[in-house]
């Protein structure tokens, strides 16, 4: 049973991050929620690789003893990457909007044309 | 070296260079745009006209009967490490036939639709990642890889149809955008982990050959079609569309058209080869 | 955003040049230890956020240009995939390691197994690290760079 605890907090971050998507009227805060879902999905990827009773693995001075996959890592480096990107894009995306609209809520932007 | 050779040459190491020579270009436009405008110009147009001379002599040999592949990292094949292959099909062929010629025209298009606008440089570079990312996303044959690629198109394309920020419309059509696009990105990741802590392996070859229809299986079929569908704009999800493809420059709404049409490829790539033995 | 006061000002222009060599030491031992490319530059990416809160954004845009942050950034792109073609042309295929097994400069192979390993090793790995820090350390400092001149402008409008 204790190894199934990173496996419902997979389900429960990724839930929170779709309900903050989903439900919430700032604009801020559907950033945040995608963040949280990519949290999610980066610690599911990780999860996978680890075998029991393993070691971090690296080769340089480690102890002995079988290590974890280190394939996940490398795959998980490499959404985290794509995360920051998108982030820096859709925050920039925000400050725009703000610029033009006064307000962050997001019943208030969009409309008929000017 | 005579002609015949540097062909052969250059079509052996061709499905790399497809993508490698609009990343460069990519990388190299902004020291370009200092010296001056014209220049830039030629050498974006000079760079695509060298991509789509590649692309049709590789589609002209794939499309007679031969498949292409072609490893990264090394041509011996009795190391067990993890390679990331490049597989080029009659339906690869295709689809990069048809990206690379929507960009050729996209950019000799906006040579004069977008003269009198500031930051051109940034738009050029956006151009030339967006047209690398659809190719490689067309002839990987690596889902890993193929997710990267697919990141990097709706990322630049993100950007490119919010290009005009002084018009309000535009910014909130290219928010819409990246936001459906990036939570369907997110599923996509999370079935290749599926697939991955099941098999042990990232190749399509590998999963279509090894596959058993387990429950979490149909899990992962299920979110790959519906993100994928997601990010072409088919009709639950299509809300983003009209906006996006309206308040975009003209220009950008040629290259918007290749890459949703390119994760239709992904969607055909799923169900025809990799569950091709099971639910045909 | 003006600056803050004077004893932050202070700590964190002591802090700087250790957070720096924290972060080069991340990039350069990528192959041996955990880090590489991305890792240390996002360290050093930090240090120089903390002195663009701590100085304010007026002071730092005078100092740093954009425009050098961009040729930057190209330049460490460029040598990433000029160092991938050189696989091509030296080599055989695309990516490949040519400098693992020669005698130059990354090139000997340690021994299978466990121990101290030697940071001449690793063959094209480091220098590709080299390159992709370089990258992401102007990328991620011209980000929020151009986020704190754009907040600024804005307040100094209304």
């Amino acid at each position: 049973m204790i190894f199934n605890v990173p496996f419902i907090a997979v389900v429960a971050l990724i839930l929170i991050g779709l309900y903050a998507v989903i439900f919430k009227r700032n604009l801020i805060k559907m950033v945040i929620g995608i963040t949280i879902i990519e949290s999610g999905v980066n610690l599911f990827l990780i999860t996978l690789g680890y075998r029991e009773g393993s070691i971090a693995p690296i080769y340089t001075s480690s102890p002995g003893g079988i290590m974890a996959l280190p394939v996940p890592q490398a795959l998980t480096l490499t959404s985290i990457v794509i995360g920051v990107a998108v982030l820096a894009l859709m925050l920039s995306l925000v400050i725009h909007i703000y610029r033009h609209y006064g307000t962050l809520d997001v019943r208030k932007i969009g409309g008929p044309e000017e | 070296m005579n002609i015949a050779n540097l062909v052969d040459l250059i079509l052996q190491h061709s499905p790399a260079l497809i993508v490698a020579v609009p990343l460069i270009g990519a990388f190299i436009t902004p020291l370009i745009s200092r010296l001056n405008e014209k220049v830039r110009n030629v050498f974006v147009i000079l760079t695509l006209g060298l991509t789509t001379s590649f692309v049709f002599l590789l589609a002209s040999d794939v499309l007679t009967g031969n498949i292409h592949t072609y490893i990264f990292g090394s041509q011996d094949l009795t190391l067990p490490v993890v390679r990331i292959l490049f597989e080029v099909d009659a339906m690869s062929a295709f689809m990069i036939i048809i990206s690379v010629i929507l960009s050729l025209i996209a950019v000799i298009y906006s040579w004069s639709f977008m003269k009198e606008n500031t930051g051109l440089d940034k738009y050029y570079t956006l151009i030339l990642l967006m047209t690398a990312g659809m190719l490689g996303m067309e002839l990987t044959g690596d889902l890993f890889n193929f997710f990267v690629f697919l990141e990097i198109t709706s990322i630049s394309s993100a950007a490119l149809v919010a290009f005009w920020t002084n018009k309000a419309k535009s910014v909130e059509a290219g928010f819409k955008y990246i936001v459906i696009s990036t939570i369907g990105a997110l599923f996509i990741l999370f079935s290749i982990a599926l697939f991955y802590g099941q098999y042990n392996a990232l190749n399509m070859a590998t999963i279509a050959s090894i596959l058993q229809y387990t429950f979490l299986d149909k899990i992962a079929l299920v979110l790959l079609i519906a993100a994928l569908a997601m990010k072409a704009g088919v009709v639950p999800m299509h809300m983003w569309l009209p906006d996006a493809y309206g308040k975009a420059p003209s220009s950008v709404t040629f290259l918007l058209v290749g890459a949703t049409q390119a994760s239709l490829y992904g969607v055909f790539r799923i169900c025809f080869t990799i569950y091709g033995g099971v639910i045909i | 955003m003006s600056g803050m006061s004077k004893i932050v000002k202070t700590i964190s222009g002591i802090a700087f040049p250790f957070i720096t060599i924290y972060g080069l030491y991340v990039i350069a031992h990528g192959h041996l230890t955990p880090g590489g490319g991305f890792q240390g530059g996002a360290i050093v990416a930090s240090g120089c956020a903390m002195v663009l809160v701590s100085y304010g954004a007026k002071w730092t845009i005078d100092r740093v240009k954009e425009k050098n942050l961009s040729i930057l950034e190209s330049l460490g792109a460029v040598c990433f995939v000029l160092l991938a073609i050189m696989g091509l042309g030296l080599g055989t295929v695309f990516f490949n390691n040519f400098l693992v097994g020669t005698n130059s400069l990354f090139g000997m192979v340690p021994a299978v197994g466990s121990g101290l390993a030697d940071i001449n090793t690793g063959g094209v790995i480091p220098l590709m690290n080299f390159a992709v820090g370089l990258k992401v350390i102007a990328g991620l400092f011209g980000i929020v760079l151009v986020m704190a001149y754009a907040s600024r402008t804005k307040e100094g409008n209304k």
